[in-house]
């Protein structure tokens, strides 16, 4: 019976068009959202502590709901809202990958010379980052970029400026500092933001955010970026940054100076596409104490700690077969004063049903290797579920 | 193992390519015309009307060079078209279909057809039909919409266009025949103006084609947005 009201379903999908704008001449706004669940089973390591039972689970990953706008050739706005972490964020922890409140800014175009973004949103930092979830045939980004090393979206201001039939893009800002963190309204007391910047380029023309060539694209086509930032948020004595705040590795806000750069390069043909990104944090920690020393000394710390990693991916879109089939390795860091990486392999396939916007996704993650800062209960995880999109 | 792996990669791009003929362009060359979205043949033949994303009417040589704009800022100009001595160019975004004298370049007229799919999945494209005596303005994709309208611009016939393709970024007449162009699957296809019912398709190796026309010269026009390029084709490969 089940199968049955999910194979109703999963048909029904592709006859519906759910799209919403509405105009009066100058001013149009639409509204869109998406849908998404999966089924998720984890192999849970044979440790006898570990053995609790919320290995398998059912998620509702996404219930977002998009207005997009638009007001004569001069502003362009979006507010993005995830009702899933609305709801789950209560408890104070912000998932960075998805967190409730996903985009709420404005863009003025007025100024012929550059476009000003002001509010909260997505940091031009990382390729990866930028490219919408719908996009993907994963249930999950990749580790380095998904929120945990560095911020995704922030409050502030960016100028952006596209070149030469926008096959070069500069984007530069200034943001809290915080993170998805920046939406409790507190700011942190060293006072200080963090700047961002980004130029890409592309050739033989514009490159989009998207990681797979669903149009099959007839000429060999490549993008590739550098990004940067940079943060000073020196605390007073005896106190910290807003809970939270500091992620999941205690990298994304530190006490003391911290730069972030990354490099991203983006290939598509026929079909065929492939991604590669690095990240790498250098952080000077104010403190001798700062857990990121690990307790080593500072002679042989010298005062600095660095992180990171890559990330390669290989995807190929079959139109016929109206399917992505997709791998990716990536390495982590998280800090270079304790032995070792971590090392992950992912496999997605996703069937469309009706392109993007309704898409049956499958994702196998496997831990090659795990870092000793970062033990993880599981070593395999598959799941399985449908997007769907009404835009 | 190398030859197997030629092998497998070679099945793959098949699966990409089967079932539709495939053309080459004899020539390509650079337009003035940014983010170009369509285009039209001038009724004396010797210029194109291209109409751009950022909402400009120009008249183009046949070189690609600008030889004058109409003093007009549009929104989200998508399609253009010419029957006698006006030209038709549509907003997609605010659904509006906007008239102009070719003499001098006018706007003499707006008119607004309400539709409310998605705002960049609206009106794409637009041309006449003189079999059916309508013109006919389709939408982009989810669904592709196919309106038939009478000369006041007044919609009399709604058609839906299903599993045409993709999407649907130009339309044009030409040889007794209505043509359709498709950005995501790269596509030429070929219609009945009588019935709309689907003739013949041609894959084209055009990165992002927008818009279309026929020359007076047997050659077929293709305009690519991203590219800011003008591929000619041989028009005599597209009706043998």
């Amino acid at each position: 019976m089940k199968l049955r009201i999910t194979i109703l379903l999963v048909a029904f999908s592709s006859m519906i068009q759910a799209q919403l704008t509405l105009s009066n001449g100058q001013h149009v706004l639409e509204i869109s959202g998406s849908l998404s669940t999966y089924y998720n089973h984890r192999v849970i390591k044979p440790d006898a502590t570990n053995q609790n039972k919320n290995k398998d689970r059912f998620r509702l990953r996404d219930a977002q709901i998009q207005l997009e706008g638009r007001y004569k050739n001069v502003l362009e706005y979006e507010l993005q809202v995830d009702f899933v972490d609305l709801a789950s964020s209560s408890s104070g922890i912000i998932d960075p990958e998805n967190p409730g409140l996903m985009d709420a800014y404005m863009v003025y175009k007025g100024l012929k010379f550059v476009d000003i973004q002001v509010g909260y949103g997505k940091l031009f930092y990382s390729r990866s980052s930028l490219v919408p979830f719908i996009y993907s045939p994963y249930w999950q980004r990749s580790e380095l970029v998904r929120g945990n090393v560095f911020s995704r979206r922030d409050v502030g201001v960016t100028l952006m400026k596209g070149f030469w039939r926008q096959q070069v893009n500069v984007y530069a800002g200034v943001y809290t500092g915080l993170g998805e963190l920046s939406l409790r309204g507190d700011n942190d007391a060293s006072g200080q933001p963090e700047f961002a910047g980004r130029i890409d380029f592309a050739y033989p023309s514009r490159y989009r955010y998207r990681d797979i060539d669903d149009k099959v694209s007839p000429i060999p086509m490549f993008t590739v970026g550098v990004n940067g930032r940079y943060a000073n948020k020196k605390l007073p004595e005896n106190v910290g940054f807003p809970s939270f705040s500091t992620g999941e590795y205690g990298l994304k806000v530190i006490n003391g100076r911290k730069y972030t750069y990354g490099f991203d390069a983006s290939v598509q043909y026929m079909g065929f596409s492939a991604q590669f990104e690095l990240h790498q944090l250098l952080m000077y920690p104010d403190r001798l104490n700062d857990f990121l020393y690990q307790g080593i000394p500072e002679a042989q710390h010298e005062g600095f700690v660095m992180a990171g990693g890559y990330t390669i991916q290989l995807n190929y879109f079959s139109k016929k077969l109206k399917s992505i089939a997709s791998v990716r390795y990536e390495e982590l860091d998280l800090n270079d004063l304790v032995p070792g990486n971590s090392r992950r392999l992912s496999f997605a396939l996703a069937y469309q049903i009706k392109g993007f916007d309704s898409m049956i996704k499958f994702q196998y993650f496997n831990i090659l290797r795990e870092e000793t800062v970062d033990p993880l209960r599981w070593t395999e995880q598959f799941r399985i579920g449908w997007q769907y999109n009404f835009k | 193992m190398t030859r197997l792996l030629l092998l497998f990669l070679l099945f793959l791009q098949a699966l990409n390519g089967v079932a539709q003929v495939k053309v080459k362009p004899i020539k390509s060359f650079h337009i003035e015309v940014k983010e170009p979205s369509d285009i039209a043949l001038h009724p004396n033949g010797g210029s194109y009307f291209i109409v751009s994303d950022n909402g400009f009417l120009h008249e183009v040589s046949m070189e690609g060079k600008i030889i004058r704009t109409a003093d007009f800022e549009g929104f989200d100009t998508e399609s253009v078209c010419v029957k006698d001595s006006l030209i038709y160019v549509v907003e997609e975004m605010v659904r509006r279909i906007r008239v102009f004298r070719i003499e001098d370049f006018k706007l003499i007229r707006t008119v607004t057809i309400p539709y409310q799919g998605g705002r960049n999945k609206a009106y794409e494209s637009m041309t006449y039909n003189p079999v059916r005596n309508k013109f006919i303005l389709l939408t982009e994709k989810d669904p592709i919409y196919l309106f038939e309208l009478d000369d006041n611009l007044v919609v009399t016939n709604e058609i839906e266009l299903k599993k045409i393709a993709r999407d649907i970024s130009a339309a044009t007449f030409y040889a007794g025949h209505l043509w359709l162009l498709s950005d995501e699957d790269r596509q030429i296809i070929q219609l009945n103006p009588a019935t709309y019912e689907v003739v013949k398709r041609w894959v084209i190796p055009v990165h992002n084609p927008e818009g279309m026309a026929f020359n007076d010269k047997n050659e077929l026009i293709i305009v690519s947005d991203d590219m800011e390029k003008i591929y000619v084709f041989d028009a005599k490969l597209f009706l043998q």
